[in-house]
């Protein structure tokens, strides 16, 4: 009988102490990459994939990641190295509760009755956010204002010339720079339709988002463009290529493409502009360079920049 | 001890209250009509509430099915052979596809070298469609959405779920008879190459329709995306080397969720009322089969079994709303409706526990019935039918105890039986 109690005894610690030593990749919606450990080579994640829990992260641009541990799904997204330990850890602190709670928390909500019709109506406003009918169109343009996406996403600590499209009106226009939680840290009055900020002298920090935006008047606005700082040393790291045999392979031009391209597809807007700015100087008539740089500056929403280098390029 | 469980008139009420859900049972059928919740009250079961709130959220992953978003809009049948042949080279053990290969589309050569791909394994299930059930309500005439050039040189299996006008999916049929034989339902045929024995068990239950049990969403499976599959620079062999591989229409990543092959199950947030499909037709078929080879099928109690729990639950249920009516007759109704209230949740509460943790599925319908009606049932045979009927009021209310004989002495008892018996008188034997 007491070697039977035992064996339960074991076999119940057993249970509650082996935890998973490993993440599954459940689904990759774009591309996602682990490192094992800080600067190491990038390995591409893929559906069934195990990851150890002493590697990190990352996802490519708008792409996510859907991971398993524990019995919880672990959503990654965004450009940011994560720690696979750390999001392991926050999976695991997620509550089960047993069937008996989750019983009681059932039949206790339906008691409370928090959707119930005079609910509603007395706090209608509060379920005003969630639906509405139509679909966007582009008729009557909320934001007047239009600010150039290449101060947008990952910005270096240094120089940046923030831009943004004249409009009819009158009056300067003020500058906006704030916080995520909309908390101000710089506004400026501009006349030009650019402003010049040595980011590395404002009091930004490295592991935060902020957002610029211009207002002109009362009613005119644009919309708010998210940026980060970044590093040069992270940025470089990022863009690695000399892992890709293709890369190795190619010529120095190529080289210099395949980086401008790798630095827009990480989202440095602003360091992808002065690489095919600086590709350009170098050979100005290279045809295949002219077209790639305004097929990038036609994906950041500048056309008329576009269509004058393409014009320029006819002549 | 059978005598001390046993009171008479708590019986007679019991029976009464049989006779009553009986009738109100049959008249149910001619007040269908007008019942205002029919409609969305239809749809509901009590499990329901058990597979959206009650369930734990801890995902435990399938190790043995990996599904395969086979593409947006029509999927290429080119793009479907690529795949084919990647997931072949993988060394999966069987490889499933929910796209129904209806006709040979144009070029021909494309639908040939698909042939060619799926020939290259022995364990392929391609999904086709029962259709043109017969007059005797068993037979399908035909088999349909497959075309002979693949089906003639591969496994199928029907894709058809039970669903009367866009209802929940709880049912599957694992086999039916056509014109042409028994053909598996496409879960079934996959259990049957993947684990022959796991078709043997679900067999022996011998169920022309069985539940399905939903173990999850698509989240207990590992999927892939056409991407992910045709990256030659991803090593799927360890992913997928011995396993199912399920084909089908899964475009988590579409931003707008397309509704096409999209149905509801128990699992969905909202158990009532008006809400959106919940999910694609392959993961259906992916729980159906995990249910297979898990063998966690759901069990119903027989009718007789569920009709004799409801009389001891009744019997007992009346006799204690009896015992408190003849006891504290003035709050009465005060106490029961609290009770009918408590036992009501503690049913529920039962109910719950059987399904969620031994896929016990109970009709408490007749029990709720007759805890409802318990209260006025007690109040009128007590005030009115014993009152009425002289022979009931002589009816005690609890059966007399047995009479116990008087212990005897231990001394009494050793004695022996000569010694106990009198003797005869002295005198009279000495005058003779």
């Amino acid at each position: 009988m007491r070697a039977f109690t035992l064996a339960i005894c074991c076999l119940f610690l057993q249970q509650n102490s082996i935890a998973q030593n490993e993440i599954i990749v459940l689904h990759v919606s774009g591309q996602a990459f682990y490192y094992e450990r800080t600067g190491a080579k990038p390995i591409s994640m893929y559906p069934g994939m195990g990851l150890a829990l002493k590697g990190k992260v990352r996802c490519k641009g708008a792409s996510t990641a859907k991971l398993l541990y524990n019995g919880s799904t672990i959503i990654v997204s965004g450009g940011k190295y994560r720690d696979v330990e750390e999001l392991a850890r926050a999976a695991g602190a997620a509550s089960q509760m047993s069937f008996t709670g989750r019983f009681f928390s059932f039949v206790t909500e339906s008691v409370r009755e928090e959707n119930s019709q005079e609910n509603i109506k007395k706090y209608h406003r509060k379920h005003m956010g969630k639906t509405s009918g139509g679909i966007k169109g582009y008729a009557k343009p909320e934001y007047t204002l239009k600010p150039l996406l290449l101060t947008a996403g990952k910005l270096p600590s240094a120089q940046i010339v923030f831009r943004w499209r004249d409009s009819i009106g009158e009056g300067p226009y003020t500058f906006h720079l704030i916080t995520m939680d909309e908390k101000p840290v710089a506004q400026l009055i501009v006349r030009d339709t650019a402003i010049t900020l040595d980011l590395d002298k404002l009091a930004l920090n490295l592991d935060e988002k902020y957002s610029w935006y211009i207002s002109r008047g009362d009613t005119a606005k644009s919309y708010q463009l998210i940026f980060e700082i970044c590093p040069t040393s992270v940025v470089e790291r990022l863009t690695d290529l000399t892992h890709e045999p293709t890369f190795l392979e190619a010529s120095p031009e190529e080289k210099q493409l395949m980086i401008a391209f790798r630095l827009e597809e990480e989202q440095c807007f602003y360091d992808a502009n002065d690489a095919y700015q600086r590709l350009l100087a170098t050979a100005p008539n290279n045809l295949l360079l002219r077209r790639m740089y305004a097929a990038f500056l036609a994906r950041m929403d500048m056309a008329p920049e576009a269509s004058s280098l393409l014009f320029s390029t006819n002549k | 001890m059978l005598r001390r469980l046993f009171y008479p008139h708590s019986l007679i009420v019991t029976c009464m209250m049989f006779i009553l859900i009986w009738f109100l049972d049959v008249i149910r059928i001619n007040l269908h009509f007008l019942n205002p919740f029919n409609e969305t009250l239809r749809d509901y079961e009590i499990t329901d509430i058990v597979y959206s709130r009650l369930r734990n959220s801890k995902i435990k992953l399938d190790n043995r099915i990996v599904l395969v978003h086979c593409g947006n809009g029509h999927p290429s049948r080119d793009t479907l052979r690529l795949m084919v042949d990647r997931i072949v080279d993988a060394g999966a053990k069987v490889l499933a596809i929910d796209i129904m290969l209806s006709e040979q589309k144009k070029p021909f050569v494309i639908d040939s070298l698909l042939r060619e791909s799926l020939l290259r394994m022995e364990n392929v299930v391609l999904a086709n469609e029962l259709h043109d059930l017969a007059d005797d309500g068993r037979t399908f005439r035909s088999q349909v959405n497959c075309d002979t050039f693949f089906s003639d040189y591969v496994y199928t299996g029907f894709i058809n779920f039970i669903d009367h006008d866009s209802s929940t999916i709880r049912l599957f049929s694992p086999r039916e008879v056509t014109t042409d034989g028994e053909c598996l339902s496409f879960a079934a045929r996959i259990a049957k190459l993947y684990d022959p024995s796991s078709m043997e068990r679900l067999f022996k239950r011998n169920n022309e329709v069985e539940e399905i049990f939903y173990s999850g969403n698509e989240n207990q499976f590992v999927q892939f995306g056409p991407k992910d599959i045709l990256d030659s620079t991803n090593e799927l062999q360890s992913t997928l080397s011995g396993k199912i591989v399920l084909i089908g229409f899964l475009p988590l990543d579409a931003w707008d969720k397309p509704l096409l092959d999209r149905h509801y199950t128990p699992l969905n947030a909202r158990y009532t009322g008006r809400n959106t499909p919940d999910m694609y037709g392959v993961v259906i078929h992916a729980n159906i089969l995990r249910m297979i080879l898990d063998n966690t099928y759901v069990n119903e109690l027989p009718f007789w079994a569920n009709m004799v729990l409801t009389f001891v639950f009744c019997y007992f249920n009346i006799h204690f709303f009896y015992q408190i009516f003849r006891r504290v007759s003035l709050p009465y109704q005060f106490i029961t409706r609290f009770l009918q209230l408590g036992e009501i949740v503690l049913l529920f509460f039962i109910v719950a526990l059987l399904f969620h943790y031994y896929r016990i599925k109970m009709d408490v319908a007749y029990w709720i019935t007759a805890l409802l009606l318990t209260f006025d049932a007690v109040k009128f045979y007590d005030n009115g039918v014993r009152k009425r009927f002289a022979f009931l009021s002589r009816i005690p209310y609890a059966l007399p105890p047995t009479e116990k004989r008087p212990k005897k002495d231990k001394k009494e008892i050793e004695q022996p039986i000569e010694e106990a018996v009198p003797e005869a008188p002295k005198s009279s034997a000495s005058k003779e």
